[in-house]
């Protein structure tokens, strides 16, 4: 069955060498990036193929047919004869890391990463080592020190911490030192020498987001890893292990997007996007995803989706989904996230922080647009904005109108359902003489009416300025 | 029922920018004396923008006009004991009145996307105490509440005014003259 794995591996494969894009490899001279892109598309390819089952894995070529991965290291050499002495050089490597097998351990088995069953409902926890940058802001230190206490509460974990600059991916002391231990890396790869070892889970493109793999030390435990310096990343983190919220994330990968304190308003909007973006940031232009309206009808509300997690188990089979916690949203895949699908993510962030600070909700609206706070215009939109008393959904909540709409088209008792509503009129509303949208519908056989007033000075282009029923 | 009524003040609702204001409420002094606040649902076919509230205020404030009260009703009830004195009163842009149904006018079809439909309304004047205020009602609210006219019903909802003319000044004086006679 091994036999036949790799053989499938090995077509697989060739079939890929075959197939490589002639820009890239026929390239006189990639840069390390390029190749390392390369090299780890690559390694999620052999990865995929195995599904977990590949114990060894034969490369048949040099670098130039299956490049390695480029990276720098942190080296400590030793003099045979002066043992006692050693000293560090850091230099570019070609390593085979990436194609290793890694963990397909998920967040939802935190739990049995971090504990050992003993008999009955009783466990204690493993031993954790936390490797840290040498320099943390007194922030940092904090956050750190909370995510401890939280693992030693939940888990009953005992820790122990090592700086990043004392460990070397080739220093064989490590070997030992770090065997048994489950391991907890937090920092970058320019402040924590750990993360030369774990080439997935390093770089900017993966910044700020949480892993699991294999302890490169230890191969039958784990690494946490946290490539961030963001101490709000990490208080995140602690409080997806505080309430739980770990057990339903059903992947090794969570990625944090901080997007300032209207986090409710984008964020919502973003998860919902990801609906779209995940299903197909693989096929389609992130250009075209950010602004296209039909990605904006998916938007959730907001209210609804702060402080509470998506979880989809049938975009791909498997979970995707997010959080909203304090400023930060959380975006869980099932696997490594790529990254035209993070850059899709990251634009349609920077697509909505456009709209204005108040917005509440964006809607697919054939018959009008809006426009942006840079003042470009977003066709077939409209936008339902905080305002104020005069306009907006505050006007909507002062003069009443959302009761009016609640009770004239018979809806459940709550905001979100106005908002649904004026989503559907919006949508399938016909555009009168003045640019107002109107809507009917036959509700216990009477036909009931609603009219939007769209804004029509720039800075309230699209904005919803007010919407009630009418006879 | 179209009545003249007497426009005492303006209030605006949705305001874009102080010279496009989008919807308001007026004051109306009724027959009885009684001063009512109603918004107006298409105030944008009254073709102020580009005026201030200032400018809007002289058109309209002490002009009479012609217009029909309107309750968009939300809850309604039949009132079994007719000793209730009929009466309206208004909290905020809510409209809570009782009424004896002076007439029902209909059946009319409701029509959705321009088209006839199956289901039938009516519309009735409610007498408020002196005050005349319409509602539409539904075939299968009248059947519901087996309404018929001289009943007392009880509703609440928001009250609109639906302008039909603004006097003129020499339609102002004729009017003043028959009140005089």
């Amino acid at each position: 069955m091994r036999s036949k794995n790799l053989i499938s591996i090995f077509f697989a494969f060739v079939l890929l060498v075959s197939i490589i894009p002639t820009g890239f490899v026929t390239a006189a001279t990639p840069t390390a990036e390029q190749v390392n892109d390369y090299s780890l598309e690559v390694a999620s390819f052999v990865k995929e193929k195995c599904h977990g089952s590949c114990e060894n894995v034969v490369i048949l070529g040099d670098d130039y047919v299956v490049p390695s991965f480029r990276r720098d290291i942190k080296w400590l050499n030793w003099y045979y004869f002066v043992p006692w002495l050693q000293d560090s050089k850091v230099d570019k490597i070609l390593t085979d890391i990436g194609y290793v097998q890694r963990s397909e351990m998920e967040f939802s088995n935190l739990y049995a990463l971090v504990t050992k069953q003993l008999d009955g409902a009783n466990f204690e926890g493993k031993n954790i080592l936390i490797i840290v940058p040498d320099s943390l802001s007194t922030e940092q230190r904090r956050a750190i020190n909370d995510l401890k206490s939280e693992f030693e509460t939940q888990f009953k974990s005992h820790f122990s911490e090592k700086k990043g600059s004392e460990v070397y991916c080739n220093d064989p002391q490590l070997w030992n030192n770090m065997n048994g231990y489950t391991l907890i890396v937090i920092g970058t790869e320019e402040n924590n020498y750990a993360f030369n070892c774990f080439p997935f889970q390093a770089g900017l493109e993966n910044r700020d987001a949480a892993f699991i793999d294999i302890n490169p030390w230890d191969g039958r435990n784990y690494a946490i890893i946290l490539n961030t310096n963001d101490d709000l990343i990490i208080k995140i983190f602690t409080q997806f292990i505080h309430d739980e919220t770990y057990k339903g994330i059903r992947s090794e990968t969570a990625y944090f997007f901080k997007i300032g304190t209207k986090v409710a308003v984008y964020s919502a909007i973003t998860l919902a996007v990801l609906s779209g973006v995940g299903a197909a940031a693989g096929f389609a232009g992130a250009g075209a995803l950010a602004v296209t309206a039909n990605v904006v009808n998916v938007a959730a509300d907001a209210a609804v989706v702060t402080d509470s997690c998506y979880y989809d188990s049938y975009k791909y089979g498997e979970s995707w989904g997010g959080c909203v916690k304090d400023a930060v949203i959380v975006i869980v895949l099932p696997k490594v996230l790529e990254k035209t699908t993070k850059y899709v993510i990251s634009n349609v962030l920077v697509y909505f922080s456009k709209f204005g600070d108040d917005v509440i909700r964006v809607f697919k609206s054939p018959g009008t647009d809006s426009v942006f706070k840079d003042g470009t215009r977003a066709a077939g939109t409209a936008v339902l904005r905080e305002g104020t008393e005069s306009w907006g959904w505050k006007h909507i909540l002062l003069r009443g109108h959302n009761n009016e709409i609640k009770t004239a088209f018979n809806l459940i008792d709550n905001d979100k359902a106005v908002k649904d509503f004026i989503a559907e009129s919006l949508g399938n509303g016909i555009k009168n003489s003045k640019g107002e949208i109107v809507y009917e519908k036959l509700i216990n056989g009477h036909t009931k009416k609603i009219l939007i007033i769209i804004g029509k000075d720039l800075d309230k282009l699209g904005a919803i300025i007010s919407a009630y029923p009418v006879t | 029922m179209i009545k003249k009524l007497l426009i005492t003040g303006i209030e605006p609702w949705a305001v874009e920018n102080p010279k496009n204001i989008r919807t308001a409420s007026l004051s109306v002094k009724v027959n009885n004396g009684k001063t009512l606040n109603a918004f107006v649902p298409n105030w944008d076919y009254l073709n102020f923008e580009g005026m201030s509230l200032d400018e809007i205020k002289a058109l309209l404030v002490g002009k009479t006009i012609k217009a029909e009260l309107q309750l968009y009703v939300l809850n309604l009830k039949k009132i079994s004991n007719p000793k209730i004195t009929p009466n309206v009163t208004q909290t905020g842009s809510t409209t809570k009145l009782i009424g004896r149904i002076i007439n029902l006018i209909g059946p009319f079809f409701y029509k959705l996307d321009g088209k006839s439909t199956k289901f039938k309304y009516f519309y009735s004047d409610l007498d408020c105490g002196g005050t005349i205020i319409n509602v539409q009602l539904s075939e299968s609210e009248i059947k519901k509440y087996n309404l018929k006219v001289g009943d007392y019903i009880e509703a609440e909802g928001r009250l609109d005014i639906k302008l039909k003319k603004i006097l003129n000044d020499k339609e102002m004086e004729k009017d003043k003259k028959n009140e005089k006679h």
